[in-house]
């Protein structure tokens, strides 16, 4: 990126130093650094603009921010902050990006089953061992020819499935949860031929033109006329509810605002959910998913301490700047451990994996699940 | 022989880096160009000096052991908090190192009975608010920083906010404190009771502006939530009018918790921010009232300034209904300063004092001074105290911008000493204006403080240049405003 384009960026600009966004960011927070800061980021990527830094010296600092955008709402001079990362991470995109394929994601799943990745958490570069550490340690793959269930009747409406790369291809019993859920509440669930990868993490790591082109074609395999689309990753539907014309949510959201037709039950558990930032900061919708979590559990969900902050996933930014990352995650770790859950809850994958790896370091044993899986892991017949 | 000095310099310099990993692993010691650079200002970006390390102490002993350290290679240093000072404060001279005490960010006891907490000089101010809200207690001074900025740095420059109008600045709110000296000794000054027997150290430590020694732990006190909080909003159509009420307010003798104005500039820059607090636009002036207390005292008060207010024709006038309300006038108010930041990159600070008889008088020179210099300036200022801050927005880019701008700050200063005032309320004297110290106070005086301050830090070493004049005509080793590049 020439620095002339950076000049253009009015986001360096508008940021005026003031710091009040610095307690609302999860890596400053936990490594009490200026270059993990919002307000960091913006001074040197202002800096470079003004030929006082190189491109190498500011790359690290923007490599761990997680994107969790928690900063914006805290900033008084609406500093636009995501667009300012985004684009200079235009400049040289993640290589891990032309690693999201099919293919890759099943040599993970060997790997896990036949125990090498747990050798490659332990030697090879920080960015390969986060990796491999993040695979979770029963990966499941979403079956290419599953079909619905017929929905009980009478039947309520229609809804279409978005997989997602890393759902489909690491969480599909959540997916077939899911569908049966659906289904058992008088839904006719659609799977439509989609694109493997909506294209989320190509927009935020670089590759923006990419990206909006697999999210438009997602969203066009995704066109049918239904009530909603349902994923299982708060991050994808983000990407695609700025492009979508029909709300794009999560399971539990949907049939919360349908309204339940038989609630379902579950065991008595100590449940920690955390909530996911795209979820929280980016859709505003952490405040109504804690409602429905709690109405179609019935338990008293529980949240961590600054549930607010991020996990430390990012997307994949766990990879790309593994120390900043693990400092955020164990943080975040201590504190849902604090009440002593029997299961951990997320809404999207990347947390999810991000969640596991951390929580399986500090040894917990219990379940770290979708919500969907609670309803049916552990519902009473 | 200057190449073998230098040479003899990078080799102290080599080992006092290894020494400094070593006591505080390498992850907290910070020498890489980008993070330099980051720390090469605070929130006052007029003046800028790279550090040529930063370093990140977690613990007491790690403290003790880097000032021990840099001692002996007698290297400048200072402490940082979160870096919202508005002084310069926490910016070294070439070649210094710079310790960010962010990490040291536990309370280490909250006592509800004694109505006292110990803390760690990184805990954030607001942190320890939320901490101690359970008990029905909470820590008065409330910079427009206080989300973010940390407990030592409101000491180290005595910080107020709008509640010390009727509160007092941090000083009143500091029982005992563990200081660090420049050498690495250990004082322990004040007592947790709160009673001070002997010369009053703890006293003469709040406002030193970390030239004395670092506070590693700091015993605060508390004081009770009140049962009642009422916060007026009155529109008026000048700033000259806005004065007027609080002069009126002060003499008739209501003692209101907080009494805060903002210009027309400085609303509509809230309005147009996250901070949107339902301000009226087109008030040439808002005065915020906050009056707190017992039920009773603050209904008394509340029809007392009622009647007041009202007798000033305001074009708005309104109560904050629900806590809500309330909250997000002060939310508009704290985050004013910052949603300047979208009229123009840079932004000035100012801070002065007038007594507040002389406010108006203040305010009509400002607008003088704007109107010469052609900047925006937006107002917002503690008018109980007759604290004013006008915020002049510029583009450090432009030097003669930045001349333009420190040199009607000056002005602005020297009136303030004229009219009976002082050159500042609470953001410090630190570089920004050491200057002018001069003007406020004779040579025998600033001697005095010199000689009291050179008992604690006879090297000069720790935070060097801020807070008093800087001997030897030094001070132009802090890079003034232009952006060097390189």
């Amino acid at each position: 990126m020439s620095n002339s384009s950076l000049l253009e960026m009015t986001a360096a600009f508008d940021c005026m130093h003031c710091g009040l966004c610095l307690e609302s960011c999860p890596t400053y927070r936990a490594t009490g650094q200026e270059t993990q800061s919002p307000r960091g980021r913006i001074a040197l990527v202002r800096a470079l603009a003004e030929e006082r830094l190189d491109y190498a010296d500011v790359l690290p600092s923007l490599n761990a921010c997680l994107l969790c955008r928690a900063c914006e709402p805290a900033c008084p001079s609406r500093v636009d902050y995501h667009t300012l990362v985004d684009e200079f991470r235009q400049a040289k995109p993640a290589k891990l990006l032309s690693w999201m394929k099919p293919a890759f994601f099943a040599l993970l799943r060997f790997l896990r089953r036949c125990g090498v990745l747990s050798l490659a958490e332990r030697i090879g570069t920080p960015t390969s061992r986060a990796l491999a550490a993040s695979v979770p340690s029963q990966p499941t793959l979403f079956p290419t020819h599953f079909t619905p269930p017929s929905p009980q009747l009478p039947q309520r409406g229609t809804v279409l499935l978005h997989l997602g790369c890393v759902q489909k291809s690491f969480f599909g019993d959540s997916l077939k949860s899911t569908a049966n859920l659906l289904a058992a509440q008088g839904f006719q669930v659609e799977i439509p031929a989609q694109p493997f990868c909506c294209g989320s993490s190509h927009s935020h790591f670089g590759e923006p033109e990419k990206g909006n082109q697999m999210r438009t074609e997602t969203v066009a395999a995704l066109s049918q006329s239904a009530d909603a689309i349902i994923s299982l990753a708060a991050g994808c539907s983000a990407h695609l509810q700025e492009q979508s014309s029909i709300p794009v949510l999560d399971p539990l959201l949907f049939l919360n605002q349908q309204g339940w037709r038989t609630p379902p039950v579950t065991k008595k558990l100590r449940a920690v959910w955390d909530p996911p930032c795209q979820l929280d900061h980016v859709l505003n919708q952490a405040g109504a998913m804690r409602r429905a979590l709690q109405e179609c559990t019935h338990l008293q969900i529980l949240e961590p301490e600054d549930a607010e902050l991020c996990c430390g996933a990012g997307g994949m930014s766990y990879a790309l700047a593994p120390e900043v990352s693990d400092a955020v995650t164990q943080d975040k770790i201590e504190k849902i451990l604090r009440h002593k859950p029997d299961v951990v809850l997320s809404t999207n994958p990347p947390c999810r994996m991000r969640l596991e790896t951390g929580l399986r370091k500090a040894g917990f044993k219990g379940e770290i699940l979708h919500p969907v899986e609670l309803l049916t892991v552990f519902s009473q017949p | 022989m200057d190449s073998e000095k230098s040479t003899a310099g990078r080799m102290k310099r080599k080992h006092l880096l290894v020494d400094l990993k070593h006591i505080l692993g390498k992850a907290h010691v910070l020498t890489d160009p980008g993070s330099l650079l980051a720390y090469e200002s605070d929130a006052l970006t007029l003046f800028r000096s790279r550090p040529s390390a930063v370093i990140l102490p977690k613990t007491e002993t790690e403290v003790i052991a880097c000032a021990k350290r840099l001692h002996q290679a007698q290297i400048p240093w200072a402490a940082r908090g979160a870096g919202t000072g508005l002084s310069g404060g926490a910016l070294v001279p070439p070649g210094g190192v710079v310790m960010a005490l962010t990490r040291m960010n536990r309370i280490l006891e909250i006592d509800p009975v004694g109505m006292r907490a110990k803390v760690q000089p990184g805990v954030v101010n607001a942190a320890l608010g939320r901490a101690v809200e359970p008990y029905g207690l909470r820590f008065a001074p409330d910079p427009a920083s206080q989300t973010v900025s940390t407990l030592g740095g409101n000491l180290a420059e005595n910080a107020g906010g709008p509640q010390c109008f009727l509160h007092g600045t941090t000083t009143n709110h500091v029982f005992a404190l563990r200081v660090v000296l420049p050498d690495g000794t250990v004082e322990d000054w004040g007592t947790p009771s709160g009673v001070q027997d002997g010369f009053d150290l703890r006293g003469f430590f709040a406002g030193s502006e970390g030239t004395v020694g670092i506070a590693v732990s700091i015993d605060l006190r508390l004081i009770p939530q009140p049962d009642e909080v009422c916060t007026f909003l009155a529109g008026y159509d000048s700033v000259t009018k806005a004065c007027e009420v609080v002069s009126t307010l002060v003499a008739k003798g209501l003692q209101p918790v907080a009494l805060e104005v903002m210009d027309q500039n400085a609303i509509r820059a809230v309005e147009d921010s996250v901070f949107r607090a339902g301000l009226p636009v087109d008030a040439g002036a808002v005065l915020l009232v906050e009056i707190e207390g017992s039920k009773d005292s603050v209904q008394k008060e509340k029809e007392a300034a009622r009647t007041i207010l009202q007798s000033f024709h305001p074009s708005v006038f309104k109560q904050a209904a629900t806590a809500e309300e309330r909250t997000q006038l002060w939310k508009g108010r704290k985050g004013a300063g910052g949603a300047l930041g979208r009229l123009a990159p840079d932004s000035y600070v100012m801070d002065g004092v007038v007594p507040r008889s002389q406010l108006a008088a203040i305010m009509t020179y400002v607008e003088e001074v704007q109107k010469e210099t052609g900047l925006h300036v937006a107002n917002l200022f503690h008018a109980g105290d007759g604290n004013i801050h006008p915020h002049f927005s510029y583009d450090a880019r432009d030097a003669e911008q930045c001349a333009t701008v420190e040199d009607a700050g000056a002005r602005i200063l020297r009136k303030c000493l004229e009219l009976g005032g002082s050159i500042t309320g609470e953001h410090g004297i630190g570089l920004e204006k050491e200057n002018l110290l001069a003007e406020q106070y004779t040579s025998e005086e600033i001697n005095l403080m010199e000689r009291v301050r050179q008992i604690f830090n006879p090297d000069d070493l720790l935070n060097p240049g801020k807070g008093l004049p800087m001997k030897r005509g030094c001070s132009e080793v802090f890079r003034r405003h232009a952006i060097s590049h390189g």
